[in-house]
């Protein structure tokens, strides 16, 4: 993914300059090239950095987003609301945990349609204790209403960082988003990535913060936000609700399309390795699914038809690219970082084989694994183990 | 679509000019002037007639009282509660000016949020208006209790604006539960009085005590029965919140419905509350206190069971064998009301 | 054989309660049901609706009776109800009460007025109209309006033995407020023997009444997103004086002494003032009147009041509007 430099200088894109940093890092840097207005945060491992390293970046002067230390994520999200109902923009990240202390604001967020971006640092939510990655937190995100894009490298943290704020802020969606990324994995490992060196392009990218709507910021438009309401008034809430997300998907192919004019890198909907002629495929999220390339490259040479699926977004889900992914898929195994207790099944399990019901003629047999919870390592071999598992299918 | 029902009320709808403010350059401490009720009768309520609640309701009158000594334009920010439902039924509207709901308990931090963006956006140049507005979050006793933590950490980070809380000692909106504000023995929905228990078990939380050690400018405490304090305290609060920091202020206020006592005695109850000294009328202002009002020294000073007479609620504890209870009770009130009169004799307190 | 005079195509006999929040038509609701299905054999369910609505607001008490062998799947609000009680006739202005009645429905109401002012009112054309002073008996016994309007939906279902509810009554009171026990069951039997009937003919094939299922006022294309309103104090569109529950202040100019103490208790706004000037001519404020259309009538501005300038009066069917003083509200295109 990670183009040349002089590549893209001669394909006439603006300046990019290569970086060895963290998810955690880019996260911080496409915030503080965005320059959001405020920031309200608490901090919780393995997402605590983002803020120290905006707080670094600060005490530099290389922005000025008001960074606000609330007493826990139930308060920090509830600054971010209490901004974004202003019309700034706002922008947090947390984790495992402190996502499940927070959550109660997230359906207000969306319900009320205030744009912001939260990065989700992944990890295990307690129960027991562990602090590392995987996507219990994740899967409680799900029915939130926000929109949710899936990084699975540095340099995609960064990027979907910038498309996120421009997606939320649409006119056809004013939905919240958030930009999931594996705890410690994408988190904390350095990678080489390509960032702007001018911010102005990112700023110019995301656009003017629009004013457009009804907030709470001139004394002369006075507002009531959040009024309450019966099953009739809720009921139309909802369903704008529900078009604004769905609409979320088409803006998202809008904004990776124009992001890579300028990037010169690209986000599809579904990021699809060996697909084109697989037998078996293994469905991933995030940096499994990356690892997971490498063992297709094995198979293959082995004259093995392997691929790997893995989403960019996942809300909306994208049943209708998956359907047209695994048209010609024998057997497919959806792993998991967690576990929908006593449903048969995880969450994404679920929903791919739902995409499926709607295709009549596919044959595509779907097995489903939980792996790697705690951020218990995933290792080629266990990745191989999946093919086999498909191929014994 | 909705459409405005009013011209949009702000700026100087608000103003009076009639209310006087200054720092006494010795002291310190703050100056007020007000002028009688009768004269601030013409400036337009911040909230609106037509709300849902129920008839003799004590939130309103309190509130309005409040908003009396602000001068301009308010932000407010209603956590859950009776005062929330009872105004924003959708499509309805009570509030004439901005209004946000976000939760039960945190919405402290959510109106830090809105004031500190307000700020940021004005510092950036994104909006072009004025910049006195006052920022006010209003809770009844129950959001104080499930966002406690949010109201101290919002006190702690001294943004500018004022908290206040009004107080109905229960969880009114839901059915008269308990709320931590409840005093003891005072009968609830889930403090029931039977055979085997008498009300509530444990003592009422001093909510403006617990505000005060977290160091904010001014603290302050009122009810409409005594308005020119109410009122007095209220432009206070304003000017603290638009020069120094944070305020909390809880007003004690009647529910009829609740409390089994008589509509139309709601501002005679709020008076024997004060006067029966459950319920102090004081300021901490700049970490030092000032009571108000004195009932002992007007002469005014009651049992506390002439008090309690009023409520159905607590009838009970006036009975024979409930006498240690309501001793016990009393014990409390008064060990209350000598150390706040012993902060009022000593700055240092 | 059911001992149910008339049953709809599910078998329930249907009876809705039309009431403000405090009158305890709930518990009348539940205490009527409750006689029918321990009482009496019955099946039956009973309900209210719910919502965040306080005291003084509209509410409804539901009950559904039918043989015991009936199985009853609804949930839902009963539309078209056999029987309507009506606690409070002020609700008439902004309820429409009789929404749904069958054709041969009975209509109680607790009123003092004459049947046909009330059939006007109701606009009903035929059907049995029963009505039961239960505001003043209860005032009478110094018991409740609810007990009063009980004895009367007895008298109306007469399937049901009134023996059951004076059981009830007596279970109810006699451990803790003994003494309450003879006033009620007085209050009960006086409904009972009380309320008075007169039905006109019902013509062959008489249909009911169309019920106007309500729906919101805007739609998902109207509705602006999430729920965000501009309409600021709409809310004064509102009329609240259904609320009230027999007594309104009254206002004697000449006796104000214009100190605003009244103001300042008023839970709902309802003074108005004027700019004037003093004998001095001095710039100063004067009390003008009431809205009535906001007062809950609390009275808590009759307390408060230092002279005699307020008073409690029990309301008369018109007084409110000849004597409300409306409040100025700088209205979107001028005064309404």
């Amino acid at each position: 993914m990670a183009t040349l430099e002089k590549e893209l200088q001669a394909m006439g894109l603006p300046e990019q300059l290569a970086t060895f940093e963290s998810g955690n890092e880019m996260a911080a840097m496409a915030a503080a090239q965005i320059n959001y207005h405020l920031m309200g945060y608490f901090p919780i491992t393995p997402s605590t950095e983002v803020a120290q390293y905006l707080d670094q970046m600060k005490a530099r002067g290389e922005h000025n987003i008001k960074l606000i230390a609330a007493d826990g994520e139930h308060g920090s999200a509830g600054i971010c609301y209490g901004a974004a109902v202003t019309g700034a923009r706002v922008f947090n990240a947390t984790s495992a945990n402190g996502f499940m202390y927070m959550i109660e604001q997230l359906p207000v967020q969306s319900g009320t349609r205030f744009p912001m971006v939260m990065n989700l640092v992944t990890r295990s939510i307690s129960g027991p204790l562990d602090i590392r990655g995987d996507h219990s937190d994740l899967y409680f995100a799900l029915n939130t209403g926000w929109v949710i894009l899936t990084a699975r490298t540095p340099q995609a943290v960064y990027d979907m960082n910038i498309m996120a704020l421009k997606i939320a802020e649409h006119s056809k969606v004013r939905l919240p988003v958030i930009v999931a990324y594996d705890g410690f994995f994408t988190s904390h490992q350095k990678r080489k990535v390509n960032y702007f060196k001018d911010r102005t392009v990112v700023q110019n990218f995301v656009g003017e913060c629009p004013t457009d709507y009804h907030f709470a910021r001139d004394p002369k438009k006075p507002v009531t936000i959040g009024a309450h309401m019966n099953g009739d008034d809720l009921l139309n809430n909802h369903f704008q609700q529900s078009e604004a997300i769905y609409a979320a998907g088409k803006v998202f192919k809008e904004v990776a399309e124009q992001y890579k004019k300028i990037s010169g890198r690209e986000y599809p909907v579904l990021d699809l390795y060996g697909m084109e002629d697989a037998e078996v495929a293994l469905f991933l999220l995030n940096s499994a699914a990356e690892s997971a390339k490498d063992v297709v490259d094995q198979l293959r040479a082995k004259g093995i038809k392997a691929g790997v699926m893995s989403p960019n977004i996942i809300r909306p889900f994208p049943s209708e690219q998956i359907r047209d992914a695994l048209k010609n898929i024998k057997a497919l195994l959806v792993g998991e970082r967690a576990d929908s207790y006593g449903a048969n099944g995880p969450n994404l399990t679920h929903e791919v084989k739902s995409a499926l019901q709607e295709d009549k003629e596919n044959q595509t047999l779907v097995l489903s694994r939980v792996f790697g919870l705690g951020g218990k390592d995933f290792y080629a071999d266990d990745a191989a183990k999946f093919f086999e598992l498909t191929l014994d299918a | 679509m909705l459409k405005p029902v009013i011209e949009p009320q702000y700026g100087d709808s608000f103003k009076t000019g009639l209310i006087e403010v200054k720092q006494d350059e010795e002291t310190k401490k703050l100056k007020v002037k007000i002028p009688p009720l009768r004269a601030l009768t013409t400036k337009p309520k911040r909230l609106a007639s037509g709300h849902g609640a129920c008839p003799g309701c004590g939130i309103f009158p309190g509130l309005e009282l409040f908003f009396k000594g602000i001068e301009g334009d308010v932000v407010v920010l209603f956590q859950t509660g009776c005062a929330y439902v009872v105004t924003t039924a959708y499509p309805h509207s009570s509030h004439k000016q901005t209004m946000i709901h976000n939760l039960f308990q945190n919405g402290p931090a959510t109106l830090s949020g809105t004031l500190e963006a307000f700020l940021e956006l004005k510092d950036r140049g994104e909006v072009s208006v004025s910049d006195d507005v006052t920022y006010v979050m209003i809770t009844g006793d129950g959001g104080m209790d499930i966002g406690m933590g949010s109201a101290i950490g919002t006190a702690l980070r001294n943004h500018k604006l004022i908290m206040l809380e009004y107080d109905n000692e229960g969880y009114m909106n839901t059915g008269s539960q308990m709320s931590y504000s409840t005093p003891l023995g005072h009968m609830t929905s889930t403090t029931n009085v039977g055979k085997a228990q008498q009300g509530k078990a444990f003592h009422h939380k001093d909510t403006a005590q617990i505000m005060a050690s977290t160091n904010i400018p001014y603290v302050f405490t009122g009810t409409e029965a005594f308005p020119q304090d109410l009122i007095k305290k209220a432009v206070k609060a304003q000017w603290y919140a638009q020069n120094v920091g944070t305020v909390y202020g809880k007003i004690l206020i009647t529910c009829p419905l609740n409390w089994k006592s008589e509509e139309r005695y709601g501002q005679t109850i709020m008076e024997a509350a004060v006067n029966s000294c459950f319920f102090p009328l004081y300021e901490v202002e700049q970490g030092e206190t000032t009571i108000t009002y004195n009932p002992e020294d007007k002469k005014k000073r009651i049992p506390l069971a002439d008090w309690l007479a009023y409520m159905g609620k607590t009838k009970h504890l006036l009975k024979e064998e409930n006498k240690p209870m309501l001793d016990d009770f009393g014990r409390e009130i008064e060990a209350r009301w000598q150390r706040l009169k012993a902060k009022h004799e000593n700055p240092l307190l | 054989m059911s001992i149910l005079p008339v049953r709809n195509e599910l078998g329930f006999f249907e009876i809705r309660l039309e009431s403000i929040g405090g009158l305890g038509a709930n518990l009348a609701g539940k205490m009527l049901a409750e006689s029918g299905v321990l009482g009496h054999g019955l099946n039956g369910s009973n309900f209210s609706s719910y919502g965040s609505e306080k005291k003084g607001s509209p509410v409804k008490s539901f009950i559904r009776f039918c043989d015991a062998e009936v199985a009853i799947r609804d949930h839902s609000p009963i539309e078209q109800p056999h029987v309507i009680g009506v606690f409070h006739e002020a609700l008439y202005k902004t309820v429409d009460v009789v929404s749904g009645l069958t054709g041969d429905g009975i209509v109680l109401v607790n009123s003092t007025r004459e049947f046909d002012d009330v059939k006007k009112d109701l606009k009903l054309n035929y059907g049995t109209l029963a009505i039961v002073d239960a505001l003043g008996i209860a005032v009478e016994e110094k018991t409740k309006v609810n007990t009063a309007m009980l004895g009367a939906l007895f008298r109306i279902c007469s399937f049901l033995n009134p023996e059951t509810m004076r059981k009830v009554i007596r279970k109810t009171f006699e451990k803790k407020y003994p003494h309450l026990v003879e006033p009620n069951i007085r209050t009960f039997d006086r409904g009972y023997n009380e309320v008075q009937f007169k039905t006109h003919v019902v013509p062959d094939h008489a249909e009911g009444r169309s019920f106007t299922r309500p729906g919101p006022q805007l739609g998902y294309t109207t509705q602006a997103i999430g729920g965000v309103m501009i309409s600021q104090a709409n809310s004064i569109l509102k009329d609240l004086s259904g609320s009230r529950q027999g007594f309104v202040p009254e206002f004697h100019q000449e006796k104000c002494i214009n100190c605003a103490a009244c103001d300042t208790v008023c839970p709902d706004y309802c003074f108005v003032w004027d700019e004037g000037e003093d004998k001095r001519g001095r710039k100063q404020t004067f009390l003008k009147g009431i809205d009535y259309q906001y007062c809950k009538g609390c009275l808590k501005c009759v307390e408060a009041c230092p002279t005699d300038a307020l008073n409690d009066l029990r309301e008369v069917i018109g007084y409110a509007k000849e004597h409300s003083v409306k409040q100025y509200f700088p209205f979107v295109g001028g005064v309404r």
